[in-house]
């Protein structure tokens, strides 16, 4: 006979459903397994048989065919000990096939049976939701990630001789006690704006950055508090939506950074320059997610941005247009999210204090060649641009409280609503992402500041891109001040972030 | 015959007088055969590979329709054509190879010359300095190397006068490579790229310093814009000194590093430089146009653009400073800072960096 169990396996960030069929028949006594499997699955067959002999099942000297479907997916992972050992109970009639409709089964077994962790339970568990079926069985210690799922019932299985027993009773103890992942607002954030003293402008142009989604370039003498900064940032952007946290989660589950009893925030990364290119795309054998999708949702930030090779940093075109970024390898062409702020962080040249010129001693040219190092092509998708200076004694002593991150918080939250509203017919969220015709229908300026802006234009030396970046910025600046219309005093301040080159 | 000479000894000042002590004219030294002229003196080992290698090669007629392709002139210090100010030193050049022209006898010069390093500062002040100055009819001779130097040739330039730069390679290779544009402007404004080497010399460390002489000897006074305590420029200020010529040195701030040679050129005696009338006056020259480095026509501004302006100066500031010496919002002084900039009044430097343009 025949037994049909659920399981699924990864594949890029998404689940894809598998199929383990058992058939127990006459011959030489053999266990055989099929569809495409890589040695991790393979090996299953040893920790299966030990496992099932350990809990006090006997597996009857027959022959045993497994075949896990589709025949034309790898399959990888760990994911599939568990099935497959509830397969063949359920093929010679421990459990009753009834019983394993409806339900898909997750996990690692160790040699005496108990279940070990997996990466990449959530999008499983979604998957299974969207499916339409009834009950997942997961490994324990994966539970806590799949708080997140909601509407379907999950099993925390600890080993499998209770996972048997529960199974041929059809009675299971629901899990108690939800370990929840916090989804962080409030107070969470390890690093807050109430830390950073003075840094007036970048601070400023920080909270910007956060409403438009914009991306910025921090430019300052080495220790002046562009790295403290970009650490602040995921605490000011705005809470993360229940779909944006399933996103984050899954991603997070995937590739198995999940880490149980913290909270679930926007995240923040911030890859060394020497990384290679696939650790920030994404890569392997069997693609997992890298840098710029771990990024997703947050802050991808590159401390001494000048240091990265070229080709690293050419790598970004594709995330900051597209907000994906698509892999082709192998077992096919793979598409991760990457939806992120990007900052950079970079020195002004290669001593690090030009244009202080009692310190700095590089020539213009090498202060020149020193930036000329990020391409145009990225340098154009930069909004703002600010020169951070070192704290000076007076501000670190002062008594005035700096503002913290939830206040500046609330102004970005209400910028973003602002824009939500305005653009709802459109398929964007942010004005960093409006284009040259969506700009005039969407950023229309007065007479003021249509002069305004023409003198601006024609009097210093500006492109059309960088116009066009202004207005961008402007609108965002008005949005954060809850203005309907782009008033001469936000291009002004505007002006102060526009990149000088 | 001159050129001949030139040629073999690559433009080598002192390599030259020592042959012309031993054998006498040009023309007699080309007619000897090659050994004669390697025995002729007490050359060291290199002066006889410079000497042995160029023997062979040279050939004064393919280098005379070089010349004449690269569009580069050659006169002697026999020539007419050779400014005279030159011939009074011990140690003066035998000839000048020159694109463009060379200047005319009767008109002043005044070298400009600074650090390659240099501060908004200095480079605004070169500039004013080569605009006035060029305006007056005084045309700047420097060296175009980066710094100073350009930006006092760009302040002529700019105004379509003629200006000369002395290099240290041949006159046909634009060092540095990024000033092709000015190099091309000088030539086309009736100015002049001279040197005292070969065409096709590369710009080698060596050589700088002895363009110097060349540099101070061809003109009336010598301005140092900005120069650190060990700086090229007092090479050129030592030779102007031994030349007699008067030496103008622009004051800094104490403490400046950049302004460090200069502060102590004034102690030592130079004469002080705050606006290019100080050179005017000296020599007599009633101005044509205003001249003044830097201009705070207060009276014209509004009280608050008057705030920030005065926080300004010539060397950048950076915003923050700004915000915090003015205690305005700060969103006022960005709008404050972009009006005096659409006036023309204050530029940015750098990355929220501001100074005065004038």
């Amino acid at each position: 006979m025949v037994t049909n169990v659920k399981s699924a396996t990864i594949h890029g960030i998404e689940a894809c459903i598998v199929t383990v069929e058992t058939d127990i028949g006459d011959g030489l006594p053999s266990f055989d397994m099929v569809g495409l499997l890589s040695s991790e699955v393979r090996e299953a067959r040893e920790r299966v048989r030990t496992a099932l002999k350990n809990s006090g099942f006997t597996i009857p000297p027959k022959r045993i065919t497994i075949n896990l479907a589709p025949a034309d997916l790898r399959k990888m992972g760990t994911y599939f000990d568990l099935p497959i050992a509830i397969s063949i109970l359920t093929c010679i009639g421990v459990i009753p096939e009834e019983n394993v409709a409806e339900a898909m089964f997750i996990g690692e077994l160790g040699l005496d049976g108990h279940t070990v962790r997996v990466n990449g339970v959530l999008p499983i568990v979604l998957k299974a939701m969207e499916q339409g079926m009834k009950r997942c069985f997961i490994p324990e210690d994966n539970l806590s990630e799949c708080t997140l799922a909601s509407g379907i019932e999950i099993i925390p299985v600890c080993n499998l001789n209770e996972l048997v027993l529960g199974l041929v009773s059809n009675e299971f103890q629901q899990f108690d006690g939800i370990r929840e992942i916090k989804s962080g607002v409030g107070d969470n954030f390890e690093y807050d704006f109430a830390d950073v003293l003075g840094q007036v402008v970048a601070k400023r142009a920080a909270e910007i950055t956060a409403a438009g989604m914009h991306n910025m370039l921090m430019i300052g003498t080495p220790g002046a508090g562009k790295t403290m900064i970009a650490k602040c940032m995921p605490s000011i952007m705005p809470a993360m939506s229940e779909e944006e946290k399933l996103e984050v989660a899954g991603i997070y589950s995937v590739a198995g950074m999940l880490e149980e009893g913290k909270p679930l925030l926007r995240p923040f990364r911030s890859p060394h320059h020497t990384a290679s290119l696939t650790s920030l795309t994404g890569g392997g054998l069997n693609p997992k997610p890298g840098e710029f999708t771990l990024a997703h949702r947050g802050v991808l930030f590159f401390d001494e941005l000048p240091e990265f090779q070229s080709r690293t940093i050419e790598l970004l075109r594709q995330p900051l247009e597209d907000r994906c970024i698509s892999i082709s390898r192998m077992g096919g062409k793979y598409v991760f999210p990457s939806d992120f702020i990007f900052l950079g962080a970079s020195n002004p040249c290669k001593c690090g204090y030009y244009p202080d010129r009692t310190k700095c001693k590089c020539s213009e040219i090498e202060v020149k060649k020193y930036m000329g190092r990020i391409s145009g092509p990225i340098m154009d998708r930069i909004d703002l641009c600010v020169h951070v200076l070192p704290v000076r004694y007076v501000e670190l002593n002062s008594r005035e409280k700096s503002e913290s991150s939830g206040e500046i918080r609330k102004r970005v939250e209400a910028a973003v609503e602002i824009q939500k509203e305005r653009y709802r017919d459109l398929n964007i969220n942010y004005n960093s992402q409006l284009d040259g015709r969506q700009i005039k229908d969407y950023c229309p300026l007065g007479k003021k500041e249509t002069a305004l802006m023409k003198d601006i234009f024609e009097n210093m030396n500006m492109s059309v891109r960088s116009y066009h970046r202004v207005i961008k910025v402007s609108r965002t600046i008005a949005d954060l001040c809850g203005d309907k219309e782009i008033s001469t005093r936000h291009i002004y301040e505007a002006m102060a972030y526009r990149i000088k080159n | 015959m001159w050129l001949w000479l030139a040629e073999i000894t690559e433009g080598n000042n002192k390599l030259e007088k020592k042959i012309l002590d031993n054998c006498g004219e040009p023309e007699i030294i080309y007619k000897m055969s090659d050994k004669e002229i390697l025995g002729s003196a007490d050359f060291t080992e290199y002066e006889k590979k410079i000497l042995q290698n160029n023997l062979e090669k040279v050939s004064l007629d393919r280098i005379k329709d070089d010349l004449k392709a690269k569009e580069v002139n050659f006169v002697s210090a026999e020539h007419e054509e050779f400014p005279s100010s030159l011939r009074a030193y011990q140690d003066c050049p035998f000839h000048l190879y020159y694109k463009g022209r060379l200047p005319a006898d009767n008109t002043l010069l005044v070298a400009v010359v600074g650090s390659r390093v240099c501060s908004n500062y200095g480079r605004n002040i070169a500039k004013n300095l080569g605009r006035e100055l060029s305006e007056n009819d005084i045309s700047i001779i420097s060296g175009m190397a980066r710094g100073i130097d350009t930006y006092s040739h760009l302040g002529a330039v700019e105004i379509k006068k003629p200006t000369f730069a002395v290099l240290g390679c041949g006159v046909d290779i634009c060092y540095p490579t990024e000033n092709i544009e000015l190099y091309r402007d000088i030539i086309s404004y009736c100015g002049g790229i001279i040197s005292e080497y070969p065409c096709g010399t590369k710009p080698l460390s060596w050589n700088f310093p002895l363009r110097n002489r060349i540099i101070s000897g061809m003109s009336d006074a010598v301005v140092v814009v900005e120069a650190k305590e060990k700086s090229g420029s007092l090479i050129t200020v030592e030779y102007a000194l031994e030349q007699g010529k008067d030496v103008f040195a622009v004051p800094g701030r104490v403490g400046d590093v950049l302004s460090e040679g200069c502060n102590r050129l004034i102690k030592s005696g130079a004469m002080v430089l705050t606006e290019p009338s100080d050179i005017l006056q000296n020599y007599g020259i009633s101005k044509k146009t205003k001249c003044k480095i830097s201009a705070l026509s207060k009276k014209n501004l509004e009280k608050d653009l008057l705030l920030v302006y005065i926080e300004l100066g010539l060397h950048p500031v950076s915003v923050q400073t700004i915000i915090e010496e003015t205690r305005l919002e700060y969103e006022k002084i960005m709008e404050l800072l972009t009006k005096l900039q659409l006036m023309g009044l204050v530029e940015e430097v750098y990355q929220n960096h501001y100074a005065r343009t004038k």
